[in-house]
This record gives structure tokens, sequence and C-alpha cells, in this order.
């Protein structure tokens, strides 16, 4: 549970944003433009902020600048009805952590918000990470980034580090198109990789994972022309 | 470029100052012709007065006949140049031959005075020549006759000294011509280089450049034009600045209710236990997405019209990135969406619009095609720019439909859903990049939406 403000002028949206966020267990508290918005910072601490860029008496750009003076690290999530690329960089640049554009769907909202909290109580560094899971219906993969090892079905599989950071990468962005380049970035970086990597044998090392991940219901798919995507096919 | 067919100030003020030249020089030439020919008229005169004299002198009344002590020497020079005769003729009385070479024509009038040689033109076998004749006198004083001699030389060498002459003069005055031809052309270019650089300056702009124009330099007719066009200018600005405002105002006016209502749509879906009222309230909440998808279209389009900013960009992987985003919506519809073409693409666009237009285009493809079909984004080079298309094999169009597609508004009869403003927005973004759209079938079967961008 966190305790976040909404800064929202529309009473309709406010009140939808306040009890679609109270239904998913947080604590509300609202304001209505941008002055009470300063106010209630001041009184009181929050875990994070859904604030409205266009807000009566003080705007919302405004509001950012000066609590990110104060609270360089309080997750920000910015809303905006004006889909021109200034206000989202601006926006970005006066240091919100995520945007969404109205009209937006509430289940997306919560999902952006919920993960802005998520990394916003990581530390710094990923020293203690936590192991990220993959629900793949039945069979679950589990990937530990410190070890690394791998998972499937409580069954450790045996990777080399080129097929765990590939994996990994999928596991990252599943649901997610990872492209070419992205994989060949994420092996450069892996330590005591020498880099240059020729593109196509990614492809055998796709085929590979693809083996050690048969009989699980995680298939590894191949986007024409864009990349690989992980998939579990729900039975 | 209608303008381009009529004749540029440049042409006009090249032909009003060099033809003109053109005519003045021609007249010269001709007018040197004629003085080169009265020069050489005047040589050959005085060199048959001088002949006529000598040859009067050799002339000697013998009895009542007359005798030409003609050294042989002298009638050889005379004879020589078979082209260039000279021809003589004694005769007494006047008109009656009695020595010569040649019977020469007689002058229209007998010399006023005796002793004072008379210059006339005669034609021989109709070739013109000039002679002189000299009437003398001599015989006894109590019976006094009239001797005329007469000389006459062919005018052809004339004719050929005064075309030499001005043969002579033709190449001097051909180069001072093309000389003066230069320096006109020079000046008239060196005179419109303002024009040019504004015209260069008005070109290489973008349609959304309204800064007022910077000439310094000109004289003050340009200065006028500049001056002209730059409140023009600052009087567009202007307007577009409180469209660009309006547009803005509006896209939040519109949507923040909008975002309410569809929230609170979401809401009350989920706390609907009785079915007949959740699907009523399924049918408000399309018709709110409705609403807002047509919202969404008409400020992009509105904004495409007043916003554009162009910058280098990577077409190849902007319509990967694109492709990727819609990827999982394109999988969940059950369809096939990749990418063809360059692995990089360096164009000058403007990477929202672009991005809007593939957007677009693949949300048509979705919307459109069966279940199972394939979609590919492509991007290829052109000779001219950059092609941008999306493909499908779905059923595709009709021709009479084809005509239709790019119309604000219109809705296809197999084309439930959408506002018909779709590929407005993309005919509107492709020329905002200097190009256009255009719809194709696909051979078998499927609509192909091409993007030329230049």
């Amino acid at each position: 549970m966190a305790h976040l403000l909404i800064v929202e002028d529309d009473e309709l949206l406010r009140d939808a944003l306040s009890a679609q966020l109270m239904q998913a267990g947080h604590r509300i508290s609202t304001a209505e433009d941008g002055e009470a918005a300063l106010r209630l910072l001041h009184s009181d601490s929050f875990d994070g902020v859904v604030l409205d860029l266009g807000l009566p008496k003080v705007d919302g750009l405004t509001v950012l600048r000066q609590l990110r003076q104060r609270m360089p690290a309080l997750p920000v999530l910015i809303l905006t009805a004006r889909d021109g690329v200034e206000d989202r960089v601006e926006g970005l640049n006066a240091g919100a952590d995520d945007y969404l554009t109205k009209p937006f769907n509430l289940d997306e909202l919560r999902a952006r918000l919920q993960s802005m909290l998520r990394r916003a109580s990581l530390p710094a560094f990923g020293a203690v990470a936590s192991p990220s899971a993959m629900d793949g219906g039945t069979a679950a993969l589990r990937l530990d980034p410190v070890l690394p090892r791998a998972w499937l079905d409580g069954e450790p599989i045996d990777l080399t580090q080129r097929e765990w950071a590939l994996l990994d990468l999928l596991v990252r962005h599943s649901g997610q198109v990872v492209s070419r380049e992205d994989v060949l970035t994420a092996w450069q970086s892996e330590p005591g990789e020498a880099g240059g990597v020729a593109s196509n044998a990614l492809e055998v090392y796709v085929h590979r994972l693809r083996r050690k991940l048969a009989g699980s219901t995680l298939n590894i798919r191949n986007i024409r022309g864009l990349g690989y995507m992980l998939e579990s096919a729900s039975p | 470029m209608t303008a381009r067919s009529r004749l540029s100030l440049r042409r006009q003020l090249l032909l009003w100052l060099l033809l003109p030249q053109l005519v003045l020089w021609a007249g010269g030439g001709l007018l040197a012709y004629r003085f080169a020919l009265s020069y050489a008229e005047k040589g050959i005169d005085q060199s048959l007065t001088q002949s006529v004299r000598a040859l009067a002198r050799q002339v000697k009344p013998v009895g009542s006949g007359l005798l030409i002590d003609f050294p042989r020497a002298a009638q050889d020079v005379l004879e020589q140049d078979p082209d260039d005769r000279v021809s003589y003729m004694v005769s007494s009385p006047p008109g009656q031959f009695l020595l010569g070479n040649q019977r020469l024509p007689q002058p229209d009038l007998a010399p006023a005075t005796p002793g004072d040689p008379q210059l006339y033109r005669g034609l021989i076998d109709g070739k013109p020549l000039r002679i002189v004749a000299l009437d003398l006198s001599y015989g006894d004083a109590d019976a006094p006759q009239t001797m005329r001699v007469q000389v006459g030389k062919g005018l052809a060498v004339q004719q050929r000294i005064a075309r030499e002459l001005v043969a002579d003069m033709l190449v001097p005055l051909l180069a001072l011509g093309l000389l003066l031809s230069l320096l006109v052309y020079g000046g008239i270019r060196r005179g419109l280089t303002p024009l040019r650089r504004l015209t260069a300056q008005l070109e290489n702009r973008s349609v959304n450049a309204l800064s007022p124009i910077g000439l310094t330099q000109a004289p003050s007719e340009v200065h006028a034009l500049v001056q002209a066009i730059n409140g023009l200018l600052d009087e567009v600005a202007r307007n577009v600045h409180q469209e660009k405002r309006f547009i803005d105002d509006a896209a939040h006016q519109l949507r923040t209710p909008l975002a309410g209502l569809i929230s609170q749509v979401e809401l009350a879906q989920r706390e609907a236990t009785d079915p007949a009222l959740a699907e009523r309230l399924a049918k408000v909440h399309t018709g709110a997405e409705r609403s807002a998808h047509l919202v969404h279209q008409l400020l992009t389009l509105a904004r495409t019209e007043t916003h554009a900013r162009r910058a280098p960009l990577d077409l190849a992987a902007l319509a990967r990135e694109v492709a990727r985003e819609w990827t999982p919506r394109a999988l969940a519809a059950g369809m096939d969406l990749g990418y063809e073409g360059e692995d990089k693409l360096q164009i000058e666009g403007d990477p929202l619009q672009l991005r809007e237009a593939m957007a677009n285009l693949i949300d048509n493809a979705l919307r459109y095609t069966p279940r199972g079909s394939t979609i590919t984004l492509r991007v290829q080079r052109a000779p001219d720019g950059a092609r941008l298309a999306v493909e499908d094999n779905g059923p595709g169009l009709n021709p009479e439909e084809l005509a239709h597609v790019f119309q604000r508004f219109w809705r296809g009869s197999q084309r439930p859903g959408g506002c018909g403003l779709g590929l407005a927005i993309v005919q509107e973004i492709a020329r905002r990049h200097g190009g256009e759209a255009r719809v194709e079938r696909v051979v078998p079967r499927g609509l192909r939406v091409e993007l030329r961008l230049r």
C-alpha cells in the first residue's frame, strides 16, 4: 500500500482515479489545482504522484519542477491531454518518471503506476535484485540474475552465458519484441564478452534456446524483420 | 509552376538589351560596307583620272587621224589581269571608235568642259565598270576637232576590296559584340542576384517557417518586396500561433472530460453485476472510446496542418520501432505483422507525424483484414527520397472505393468503425513531407498504401 497524491482538475476523472487506486489498495489524497498540490506536498509525505499538466492557478510543469527540487526521488506520473511531443519531452525533462496521454485505460494506469512504484522501491544498484519470474501457464520459468541460473518447472536448465543473457532479455521484455540489436547490445555488455558477434549467430542461439524450452508452454516467436518475442502459449 | 512558362525577368532583360544591339550591329556592318565601297571607288577614280590623262598625252594627231604612241610595256600592264582589265578607247569625234582595246559605253551627258575628266558607271557584258571620259581638242585652230579618251576599270576589284575591308572589321566587331553581350549578361545576373537569393530563401523554407526573411544588401525595389512578404509572414505566423493554441486548448478541453467519462464507465463496468446493465455499459464504453478516437484523429489532422518539425532521422529504424510497438496488438488479433526493406534510411522528417501515419496504416490493416492476414511495413530507398508502405493481403478495396479513400470522413461500405480520417491524415502527412500517399490493390489480393517522401 502506498500513499498517492492525485492532482487533476477535472472532477469526473479525479473521482475515477481515486476510486480505481483505492480499490487497488492505495491511500489517496487529491488536489484540484497546482496551489493545493504544492500545499499538500509540503505538509504530507507521499510515495507517488499522479499529476495532470493542464492545471489551473499553478500549472503541472511548475508543480513538477518545484517538487523535484525538494524530492528528487518521488515517483511522478504525468497525465497530459496534449499528445504533442513538447509536453511529453518537457514533462520528462522536468523529472517525470512516466506519462500517459488522456484518455487512457484504467488498467494501464494502474500497471504503469505499479511498475513506477516498484522501480522506486528498488535500490540504485541491482546487488540484491530479486529473481524475476515468468509465468508460463503450466510451466514456470524462473531466472536468478545473481547466480546466474534459470529454472524451468523447478528444474535447473543448463545455459551458456549468451543463452542466459538472451533469455534474460526476452523474459524482461516478455510480450514485447526484442530486436536483434537489443540482443547484440546485451551480449556486448556481458562480462567476459569480447564482442563482435555475427548477427546470424543469433539465430543459432535462438534455435538452441528454443530446444531447451521445448516441452514448456514457452516459445520464442520469430517476428518477421523485427526480432524475437517470448510468448507463453496458454493451452 | 505556371509562372515559369512565362518569360523570366532575366530573359526579358536579355532580349530587350541584346536584340536591339544585334540590329544595331548589323546596321553598322552594312554601313561600314557602304563606306568601304565608296572609299574604294574614290581610289579607283583617282587612278582612272591619272591614267586617262597619261593616255591622252600619248595620243598624237597624225594627219587627219590619231595615233597612240603606246609603249608595249604599258599595254601589257593595262591588259595584264583578265579579271581586272583596264579598257581604253579613243574616239573622235566622241563616240566614233578610233583606237582602243574595247568599245566603252559613252557617258549620258557630254563633259561640260573639255579637259575635265568625267566619271561614270557603265556595263560591259553585264559587268559593272567605272569609266572616265576626257574630251580634248586637237588639230588646227581653224578646224578644231574633239577627241574623247576613255579608260574603264572593272568594279570587281573595288567590291572585293570593300568585302575584304568589312571582313577585316567583322572579327573585331564580333568580338566586341560578344564582349558587350557578356557584360550585359553579367550585369543582369548581378542585378538580379538579390531576387535570386530571395527566391532561394523562399524555396528552401519549410512550409511552416514563418520567421521574417533576412535580406541585407538588396536594392530598394527588392527591399520593398521583402518587407511586403515579411509583413504577410508575420500575419500568418500570428494566425498559426493562435490556431496552435486553439488546437492545444481544444485537445485539453475535449480529452479531459472524455478521459473522466471512460474511467467512470470502466469503474461502473467492474461493479455491474446485472448482465443487461453490463452490456449497456459496454456500449457506452465503446461509444466513448470512439469519440476519443475521433477527437484524437481530428486533433492529429489539425496539428498536421499547422505543425511540422522535420529533422534528420532513420526512417527504417523508426518503422521497425513502430512495428515492434504494434506487434503485441497484431498477435492478439491473430495477424502476422512484419517489416521488410532497408536496414537504415536517413531522411528529413517529422518523427511524430511519420509515427502517426504508420500507426494509422497499421491500425487500418488490423481493423479491415481478417484474422490470419499478413501485414508488412516496408521502407525502401527511391531516387527522389524514400517509400514507406503498409501492405496487407486482406480483401482490399474495389476501384470505385480506391478513388475515395483519401477523402475526409469517407468510410467504405465494408468498413465499419473508424471515423474516416485515418487515410486523410496519412495523405496530409505525406504532403507535409513533400510527397503524396497512394493506395493500390495488391495482386492477387490485398491493399497497399504507400507514402512517397522527399
